[in-house]
């Protein structure tokens, strides 16, 4: 299912959600609705420019590009250098599945592979000034570091199980 | 004049709009081509998701009206236990989409007392993706893709507790609050929604 389809139901689901509301009382939807189009607002200059910087990693500094630097023989480099590939890609998970399957292939540690999927999915550079604007920089910044430092640490179970 | 400049001063207050204008200006200088294709591929990424950011505020607008902060405390605060995490561990794990959509959503349930762990265990769980199982093992193998969503599964409590843990300690700011029973029983507890 493409991330379009998954937006229709989302929106299908919600609007169902406030025509009930509407129907119930109709002050409280408007407000619901001023409430999210004022938040949506706010935040959509900060939106558009994520969106924009993700265009130009995407271009000036593809995962393909990065993918070669980091066949090295050091294990532990390896490691970091999956996790931080990961870290600094965004981009549907679906996405990130080929390319560790192209870095398993050509010969990757799996462990290092492991942890690129997991920070690819858990931890976002780009989105990081995003994610401080809602919730603050501490938590921004805790959350990502630890689910870094968590990606590697995983990467190196996986290896250790399989 | 005054609605101009408060236009204007939320114009200069977006700092990082201005910084990737300013790095679109190198990358221009440096290849128009791939400038304008890098901006074609960010605008081709919103529109994706645009649909999913529209939805996701408009819940947001809903659970503020809606859902009362006495029952967010009760379910997601800190009075809530283990109910309160492993209900976060099966929202991040049920939940589609981009995580960074969800992030003004997950803000909105923490103000009104859902605890700091249930935020970080959403974010964790978001890489349990059950759905993607077949693909990624398609890609991966069944082990690798198996092994990998149970380490997540297992892992996802420990790090929110640990990421809250590092986070200031709200029970004791005036914002939070418990409520007590004549017994002195807890019975909820939560942060104060902020005005």
């Amino acid at each position: 299912m493409n991330i379009f389809k998954i937006g229709l139901i989302y929106l299908i689901l919600v609007t169902l959600t406030y025509y009930w509301l509407f129907r119930h009382d109709g002050r409280k939807a408007a407000k619901a609705v001023k409430i999210g189009a004022k938040s949506l607002l706010n935040l959509l200059p900060l939106l558009l420019a994520v969106f924009a910087l993700v265009g130009l990693f995407q271009e000036f500094l593809p995962p393909e590009l990065i993918e070669k630097f980091f066949g090295t023989g050091h294990k532990l480099l390896s490691l970091m250098a999956g996790a931080m590939l990961g870290a600094v890609s965004i981009g549907p998970p679906l996405a990130s599945y080929p390319i560790a399957g192209t870095m398993l292939a050509e010969g990757a540690w799996p462990p290092a592979v492991a942890a690129f999927i997991l920070a690819w999915i858990s931890v976002g550079v780009i989105t990081l000034p995003f994610e401080a604007k809602i919730f603050g920089w501490r938590f921004a910044l805790i959350r990502n570091s630890i689910t870094l430092i968590a990606a590697m640490l995983m990467g190196l179970l996986l290896g250790g199980v399989l | 004049m005054s609605k101009f400049n408060s236009i204007l001063r939320w114009w200069l207050r977006q700092r990082m709009l201005w910084m990737v204008t300013c790095l679109y200006l190198w990358a221009w200088s440096v290849s128009p081509v791939k400038a304008f294709a890098a901006l074609t591929y960010g605008i081709h990424l919103f529109a994706s998701v645009l649909i999913i950011i529209v939805a996701v505020f408009a819940l947001t607008g809903l659970i503020k009206v809606k859902i009362g902060r006495d029952f967010i405390s009760s379910l997601l605060g800190y009075g809530s236990g283990v109910k309160g995490l492993l209900i976060a561990l099966v929202c991040g794990t049920l939940m589609i989409g981009p995580a960074y959509v969800i992030f003004p959503l997950l803000m909105s349930v923490k103000r009104l007392g859902a605890r700091w762990a249930v935020v970080a265990i959403v974010l964790v769980a978001w890489a349990i993706k059950p759905q993607m199982l077949p693909i990624e093992a398609q890609f991966l193998g069944f082990p690798f893709a198996l092994v990998r969503t149970g380490l997540i599964i297992i892992m996802a409590i420990p790090l929110g507790l640990f990421i809250e843990w590092l986070m200031p300690d709200e029970r004791g700011s005036a914002k939070f609050y418990v409520k007590e029973n004549v017994s002195g029983k807890k019975l909820k507890c939560g942060t104060k929604q902020e005005a």
